[in-house]
């Protein structure tokens, strides 16, 4: 019976002396955090995503706490988090922090309309795919469809479509640019969500070729560069290029084409 | 007992395909393609027009910068196109196409025997005539010739590599065999060149005969050079692993054999050097090994460089059965063909068919951690680790493994029980690791 009570109280002490010990040492090693870094990391995407060059969500919160960054570095975050955030760091939100921003837009849309010069069963990469005697597809320019840029999207925007195709969600789509670098074709640019339009196609082969070998080609007709009243659309290197400084929007280009090249957002 | 170096693994050689057959001209074709980039380096620019009349041996590309080669016409006829072409290599390059005029006729100067004494050249015009000969390494990487052979410091060793690991390939013995007296002319030349003493010459055991033929044209010749015999094994070819098993030395990660004192020149390589010294004559045809269980008669062929793979396939009386695939080089190293359709280069060494139960694709396994690919790697490295480190994307890991030492062999693949990519993936990490 003596043991039993010795070892309660042995435990009980020991309890309560370690619960001293932590409360004295939470009090002498107290560490002063600003509660925004705290709030402003909640409201972050939190995907970590790296665009804004720091070290994670909680990186970038700290910087704009201190001042360091712009919050529109961070291109995840959408206008009213955006917003949110500016009231907690007490800033008057202005216009330019509201800016629907950038997403990636895919410049082929050849897919299972280019076709296939051999069949490829090799890893399912794309730089791997690349290497492979010049890539399995006929067009040198083009997509390979196996999916480097969905494995890096860190919002789950990109999906490769059933006619192997990929496609990015307006909706999903942040703009952290990460698989504009993953991309070896390099197909993937930056647009502005409010220029509506953009051309389906990166290859500059001659149009007779390019013809051949990919039914969604830009074969460099001509039809949309006489279409536009702006004059915001010309052919170099046979391929339709739209100046965005013109552009207005209209997208009376997409009817005119005849292999569907021009795309709307 | 041959010499060998630490792991590589014993694979079967089917070299009785085609090891008997006697080297065979193939007639002239009525066409060839010429791509202008069949090396390692920068592409090269053409010389010559559209319809313009070229003989054989002509130049028609010049190489641009250090590391580069010409390439010479390889028929006479008329340049009709100079167009972007099936490559083997690299899918599509660009290249001269040549139709043939019948006649076969010689660039004035080229293939006549010149009783040249190599004592009175220099280095730099024996260089020189390599250079303008478009020679490259014909054991498969095509580096140029002219290159290797001006190290930045000086060698203690060549070694001439006539190993042939690759199963099915039989060109190199071949070429030992019949044109032994025209090797060791060109070693020579090389041996003059770098100013080396000695000579080693390895070739795996299994080639008996070519070692006898080149050990007793060297006894005839009283020449000093040594011929090894080396374990059969893969990869003993390798240049590396060649330099480890005759001279025990170790080229360190990132360097190369000059940086232990070591040129390596394959058999085809000095026989081309010969040539070009004695016989004026460019590097516009190569020995191919056209062989497979499906080709009716598998043959080593002299071929005139452009020639397209489905005349070479034909000129051996075509397939039996069904084809699946068509590799340029080896099964271990070979590039899987998407056309037949497409040049013999200078890397060409050979063209291998294989039929559907040849190349039976197996579903991929988890790692069962045997250690086999550990053992058998030749590079001594971590073919398990690296492959899941690229599986799985952590390519930092990766970091400081020396992934780029890989060479590609291919041993860990052939070996691992669980039928995993391990080359795939240590390719990926490669290309990201860049």
């Amino acid at each position: 019976m003596n043991r039993i009570i010795l070892g309660i109280l042995t435990l009980s002490g020991l309890g309560f002396g370690f619960g001293l010990l932590l409360a004295w040492m939470s009090k002498k090693f107290h560490v002063e955090v600003d509660r925004r870094i705290m709030k402003i990391s909640e409201i972050l995407p939190g995907v970590n995503c790296g665009a804004c060059g720091l070290a994670g969500c909680s990186g970038f919160a700290e910087a704009l706490v201190n001042n360091a960054v712009n919050i529109n570095a961070c291109v995840a975050c959408s206008g009213e988090n955006k917003k949110a955030i500016l009231e907690i760091l007490g800033v008057q939100a202005d216009e330019t922090s509201t800016d629907a921003g950038q997403i990636a837009v895919m410049h082929c849309g050849g897919g299972m309309k280019c076709k296939d010069r051999f069949l490829y069963r090799g890893l399912k990469d794309c730089l791997i795919a690349a290497q492979t005697i010049g890539g399995h597809k006929a067009c040198k320019y083009g997509c390979l469809g196996q999916g480097n840029c969905v494995a890096v999207c860190p919002f789950g925007a990109i999906v490769i479509l059933e006619n192997k195709t990929p496609q990015v969600s307006t909706q999903l789509c942040r703009g952290c640019k990460k698989c504009v670098a993953a991309c070896p074709r390099k197909i993937i640019s930056m647009m502005y969500v409010k220029k509506k339009v953009y051309i389906k196609c990166v290859s500059r082969e001659k149009a007779a070729d390019k013809a051949r070998k990919c039914k969604a080609s830009c074969i460099a007709c001509g039809k949309c560069v006489k279409e536009c009243s702006q004059g915001a659309i010309a052919i170099n290197d046979n391929l339709a290029q739209i100046n965005y400084e013109t552009c207005v929007g209209c997208q009376k280009c997409v009817a005119v084409c005849p292999t569907k090249v021009i795309a709307v957002i | 007992m041959g010499e060998t170096f630490a792991g590589g693994n014993h694979i079967t050689g089917y070299k009785e395909l085609s090891k008997d057959k006697q080297i065979i001209e193939m007639p002239i074709p009525s066409r060839v393609a010429i791509p202008l980039s069949q090396h390692t380096g920068i592409i090269c620019e053409p010389m010559v027009k559209e319809s313009q009349l070229v003989r054989v041996g002509t130049k028609i590309g010049q190489g641009q910068g250090l590391i580069s080669s010409s390439v010479h016409a390889s028929i006479s006829g008329k340049v009709t196109k100079i167009t972007d072409y099936n490559h083997p290599v690299l899918g599509v390059c660009k290249a001269v196409i040549i139709d043939s005029d019948g006649q076969d006729e010689l660039e004035p100067g080229v293939g006549v025997a010149l009783a040249r004494n190599i004592k009175l050249f220099s280095k730099e015009q024996l260089l020189e005539i390599i250079k303008n000969a478009g020679i490259v390494g014909l054991g498969g990487a095509a580096f140029p010739t002219q290159v290797k052979l001006n190290p930045p410091k000086p060698v203690e060793f060549l070694i001439i590599n006539g190993a042939e690991c690759e199963p099915y390939l039989s060109c190199d013995f071949r070429i030992m065999l019949e044109r032994s007296q025209d090797i060791l002319k060109g070693v020579s030349v090389v041996q003059q060149i770098l100013n080396v003493r000695k000579v080693l010459i390895g070739v795996e055991d299994d080639k008996q005969e070519a070692i006898k033929a080149l050990r007793n044209k060297i006894a005839e010749l009283k020449l000093d050079f040594a011929v090894v015999g080396l374990k059969t094994k893969y990869p003993q070819g390798a240049e590396k692993q060649l330099i480890k098993a005759l001279l025990d030395r170790e080229v360190p990660p990132g360097k190369l054999p000059f940086d232990v004192g070591v040129v390596v020149l394959n058999v085809g390589t000095v026989l081309a050097v010969g040539e070009a010294v004695f016989l004026n004559k460019p590097l516009y045809e190569r020995v191919v090994t056209v062989t497979g269980k499906i080709l009716k008669n598998p043959a080593n062929l002299k071929v005139r460089l452009g020639t397209r793979f489905s005349e070479l396939i034909n000129f051996c009386g075509g397939i039996k059965g069904q084809c699946e695939k068509i590799i340029m080089g080896g099964p271990m190293m070979g590039i899987a063909q998407c056309t037949d359709d497409v040049p013999v280069i200078k890397g060409t060494s050979g063209i291998l068919l294989l039929s559907k139960s040849q190349t039976a694709g197996f579903a991929e396994q988890p790692c069962i951690r045997c250690g086999r690919c550990v053992d058998i790697c030749p590079m001594r490295m971590l073919p398990y680790l690296l492959s899941q480190y690229g599986q799985t994307g952590h390519y930092q890991k990766a970091d400081g493994l020396n992934v780029k030492d890989c060479m590609e062999c291919g041993a860990c693949v052939y070996i691992c029980p669980a039928k995993r990519r391990i080359l795939e993936h240590i390719r990926l990490l490669k290309t990201v690791l860049k």
